[in-house]
């Protein structure tokens, strides 16, 4: 049986300290939560890759596993750590079920989502979180056709991890870039089965607002 | 190709040669057998075969497609048809430099003595080098220098407004040329053809001179004899600006020849370091084209160097670096992302000190433990040694390309070292220039393992080197200790050993033992009469590494981190600094230096006095201060975007990363156009802030006295100093009163 449904967007307000805490208690909506199988992108406010740290303590607490790839180069194993011990427990909890690598250049970004299925191999991930898609493809030295290319193959290896029992979450600061190459963001926006759009307020609260809500597909 | 030589007699000639450079294209079968298809019936261009290269990164045989392409102009060209055709193939060799393509494939180098039969037509029939490249005394070509500037302050860009005459020297022999006779670009356009120079050395010849006489020679409707080879045209590339390790940098334009050589004094930063020696050096052994291996940095050069490796190997040179981290658990990573470690200074002036180096530590640790990209944590071998804290592997199977571009570097060095000491003065300069070349590249080929674009860079090889090079410091620490040394400082790859009484022999006797130990070379930079370790300028009680002077035996200086090594400050400043440090190197010991500080301090009130007389010659007060931004985005008013606002205002083109000189007028001014003045722009102007720039010498004075005690410190602070200059210059806290600096 196919359903198809349409959803409203759907916004929900919180500070991001609180929200980590009191989040994890809450069954609807749960902003902190990643969708099941999905790719879900994450945009809006910079600062995006530091804000993915927050979805990890939910994640983490229930023993999933997370593969991380790091194009934005902002993790920070230290707010893990904190993660963890806010918890009432050992960093090593935490760290034993996260496997982060960097990526430096649009290229390697490509490289490691290309790598993943290999990866999940030796290191069965729950989640997938990736940071910089597409913002590392921006980079001014690396002209516009290997750029092109490259970011096109890193959609094709995303959409290959879709069968995979895999969410996937992409965090991204693009629409704070000054650049030529706008459609790449929408077509990550095309790719995405959920978008969720992040807005930081005055006094320092993120609201999050559903743009896009793809449900799955069920027999 | 077109190759130019010379022989004994200072001819020139023009040769060609017939080259088809290959690059390597890898990919699903049948897209391969399509592009091979495509190549072959849509152009006469190209030669395609099937052959095997090898994977850096597997260490195994790949099948690639070869495409050879027969016209060598069009190589890069044919690259990008490839990707425009099916962009999932991947290529190799494909955007290397032709020249250095033609050098490894004919295995001779820029500047090489070469043996070469031709045709009547100038066609090469075969070319010998017969020369080495790893040569340490070599013959070079007799070439003609031509050396063109602008008269007046070198250091001043002229793109900022600055307009003088032009000079030339030849052999001894000088012209100047100016708009008041016949257009300068003439009479250059006579001087070159009649002098007919093999090189052209300039000061700010690619931005300004060599553009504006081009320009001109283009308005009166004659032709400039820049190039040799009047078949091409005069290149010029545009400037830009860039970011490296968080600094905006600017890339100036420049202007490059045909059969002739033209280098920029002030967009070279191999030939100002290293002189035309270090020049030569440097094209012979990276195999880069002369005119490019000026204007481009010491990283592309070792990256050369790794790639020939590789393409004598056959291993295929990727493209774009694609090789990503290796995925690690966060407490893994917070271990491995770590750098060199430091031993904070002991603050104060300590005498009779030892500064023990590791000589070229980290290329050492690439070419003795065999740490090169490819080497760590290969496929091959699972049981190999393993890197302290982090348990890295390293192959045991096969040497890292980097390692062997290393180890040749550091042998030649060595040797180059050992000939400098036995030569006359002339020859010695010569080595000294040629080994201080390699040292730059030396330098950059660890950080170029961790670069983001270095085709042979991981990050893991970087992190490796890190972790070795952090164990060897402690075992030398704990080896110094154990033998009854303080350590006052260490940092990364030097310490600063102290014992009571210690001698020179002692000293070797400890550095014979590290060495021993690490299997690393070890050696004394210096044994100081005394060193003076400095506090962070923002707070007075917090050591920083590197803010220091010493003075070693032979009363030679070694200052860091004090207004005189900044390229920004004044030349006034730097003097003063300078003379005051010379009278300093006379003290032998505690004693000595509180009776030196007081003839010191003459030297600052014979300066501050020259200030307040106004008996200072303008160019002596010019700060030279990066912008960050462009001159329109700044929004606060400070002195260098004052500056540069200034210089935009009168049609200046500035772009982030460059240079702006100024003269401060009147920092306190309430009008910020009035606090100070363009350097470019100061016909007109008069006046000079005499009491900024007394503060500031007073602050580069600093230095000397923080490590005196209470009494001579506040006998300066009562003479000159006022309540409120003292809250600005925190350093003035007591100092003396919480700490012994006395050794």
């Amino acid at each position: 049986m196919i359903t198809t449904s349409f959803h409203e967007p759907m916004v929900a307000t919180m500070n991001p300290l609180v929200a980590a805490g009191d989040a994890e208690k809450r069954s609807s909506p749960k902003p902190w939560v990643l969708p099941d199988r999905a790719l879900t992108l994450f945009y809006g406010c910079p600062e995006m890759p530091r804000l993915s740290h927050y979805f990890l303590p939910r994640i983490l607490v229930d023993e999933k596993r997370v593969l991380y790839l790091d194009g934005a180069n902002q993790i920070s194993p230290l707010l893990i750590a904190r993660f963890a011990r806010g918890r009432g427990l050992e960093p090593s909890a935490f760290n034993s079920l996260i496997r982060i690598a960097r990526a430096f250049t649009c290229f390697q970004l490509t490289e490691l989502v290309r790598r993943v299925p290999k990866e999940l191999a030796e290191f069965s991930a729950d989640v997938l979180i990736v940071t910089a898609l597409p913002d590392l493809y921006f980079d001014e030295d690396v002209q516009d056709r290997p750029a092109r290319a490259s970011f096109e193959h890193a959609l094709e290896g995303l959409r290959e991890l879709a069968p995979l029992p895999i969410s996937v979450a992409v965090f991204s600061d693009a629409t704070s870039f000054k650049t030529k190459r706008h459609d790449f963001f929408k077509k990550l926006r095309n790719q995405a089965d959920h978008i969720l759009k992040v807005e930081s307020g005055p006094d320092g609260s993120l609201s999050i607002t559903r743009e896009k809500d793809t449900p799955l597909l069920s027999a | 190709m077109t190759l130019w030589l010379i022989d004994r007699n200072q001819s020139h000639y023009r040769l060609t040669d017939s080259f088809a450079p290959a690059f390597y294209v890898s990919g699903d079968h049948e897209r391969l057998v399509q592009l091979r298809e495509a190549a072959q019936h849509q152009c006469t261009e190209l030669r395609t075969r099937f052959t095997e290269r090898t994977d850096l990164w597997l260490n195994a045989p790949r099948t690639v497609l070869e495409v050879s392409v027969l016209c060598p102009t069009d190589f890069m060209g044919w690259g990008r048809w490839v990707h425009k055709r099916d962009s999932r193939l991947q290529l190799y060799n494909s955007d290397l430099m032709v020249a250095s393509l033609y050098c490894w494939e004919k295995r001779i180098f820029p500047l090489a003595y070469v043996e070469v039969e031709s045709d009547d037509e100038g066609k090469i029939q075969s070319i010998e080098c017969r020369d080495d490249e790893w040569a340490l005394n070599y013959e070079m070509p007799p070439l003609k220098i031509m050396q063109i500037r602008l008269a007046g302050l070198s250091r001043i860009d002229p793109t900022h407004g600055r307009r003088a005459a032009l000079e030339i020297e030849m052999d001894g022999t000088c012209w100047e040329l100016d708009e008041a006779g016949e257009p300068p670009a003439l009479g250059f356009a006579r001087l070159v053809k009649r002098q007919d120079p093999d090189v052209i050395l300039s000061e700010w010849g690619d931005s300004t001179i060599l553009p504006l006489l081009r320009q001109q020679a283009e308005r009166l409707k004659f032709s400039l004899p820049l190039n040799r080879d009047e078949s091409a045209s005069v290149q010029q590339s545009k400037g830009r600006s860039y970011t490296s390790y968080g600094r905006i940098l600017f890339k100036a334009s420049a202007t490059t020849l045909f059969g002739r050589i033209h280098v920029d004094k002030q967009n070279s930063f191999i030939s100002e370091k290293c002189d035309f020696a270090g020049l030569w050096e440097l094209a012979r052994i990276t195999k880069l084209p002369i005119q490019y291996s000026a204007r481009t940095t010491t990283g592309t050069g070792i990256s050369y160097m790794q790639m020939e490796l590789a393409h004598r190997d056959g291993v295929l040179i990727p493209e774009q670096k694609a090789e990503p981290e290796d995925p690690k658990h966060p407490d893994e990573l917070l271990c491995a992302d770590r750098g060199g470690l430091v031993f904070v200074p002991k603050l104060g002036f300590t005498a009779n000190v030892a500064e023990l180096d590791f000589v070229s530590q980290f290329p050492s640790i690439m070419a003795r433990f065999n740490i090169s990209p490819e080497t760590v944590n290969c496929p091959c071998c699972p049981d190999a040694p393993r890197i302290p804290e982090l348990g890295y592997r390293i192959c045991e199977k096969r040497r890292g390309i980097t390692s062997r571009v290393v180890e040749r570097l550091i042998v030649k060095r060595g040797e180059l070292k050992k000939l400098q000491k036995t030569s006359p003065p002339d020859a010695a300069l010569r080595f000294k220039l040629q080994r201080d070349s390699m040292k730059w590249l030396l330098v950059c080929c660890f950080g170029y393992t961790g670069y983001k674009n270095a085709r042979f860079g991981k990050i893991e090889a970087h992190e490796a080197i890190n972790a070795v090079a952090r164990e060897t410091l402690l075992v030398a620490k704990e080896i110094a200790e154990n033998d009854g040394f303080q350590l006052i400082h260490a940092l990364v790859d030097s310490l600063y050993v102290w014992k009571e009484g210690a001698t020179r022999e002692d000293f070797e006797r400890l550095a014979g033992e590290i060495e021993t130990k690490t299997r690393l070379p070890l050696a004394i930079e210096s044994v100081y009469r005394y060193v003076v370790f400095l506090p962070s300028k923002q707070y007075a009680d917090v050591p920083v590494p590197n803010r220091f002077f010493a003075v070693g035996e032979d009363g030679e200086l070694k200052v860091r981190g004090l207004e005189c090594r900044r390229h920004d400050t004044a030349p006034l400043l730097k003097r003063m600094q300078h003379e005051a440090l010379a009278i300093l190197a006379e003290a032998h010991d505690f004693e000595s230096y509180s009776h030196k500080i007081e003839a010191a301090r003459m030297v600052l009130a014979d300066y501050q006095e020259r200030l307040s007389s106004g008996d200072v010659d303008i160019r002596d007060l010019i700060v030279s201060k990066r912008i960050t931004k462009e001159p329109r985005d700044y929004q606060k008013a400070g002195v260098t975007a004052i500056a540069a606002q200034q210089l935009f205002g009168s049609g200046v083109k500035l772009r982030p990363g460059q240079t702006v000189e100024y003269v401060i007028t009147d920092s306190d001014s309430p009008v910020p156009n009035d606090r100070v003045r363009a350097f470019a722009l100061w016909e007109g102007w008069f006046g000079y802030d005499r009491k900024k720039y007394a503060a500031m010498l007073r602050e580069a004075f600093e230095p000397f006295i923080l490590c005196l005690p209470k009494t001579a410190e506040e006998h300066l602070l009562t003479d000159s100093l006022t309540e409120e200059e003292l809250k600005r210059f925190p350093l003035f806290a007591p100092l003396a009163l919480l700490r012994p600096f006395k050794v």
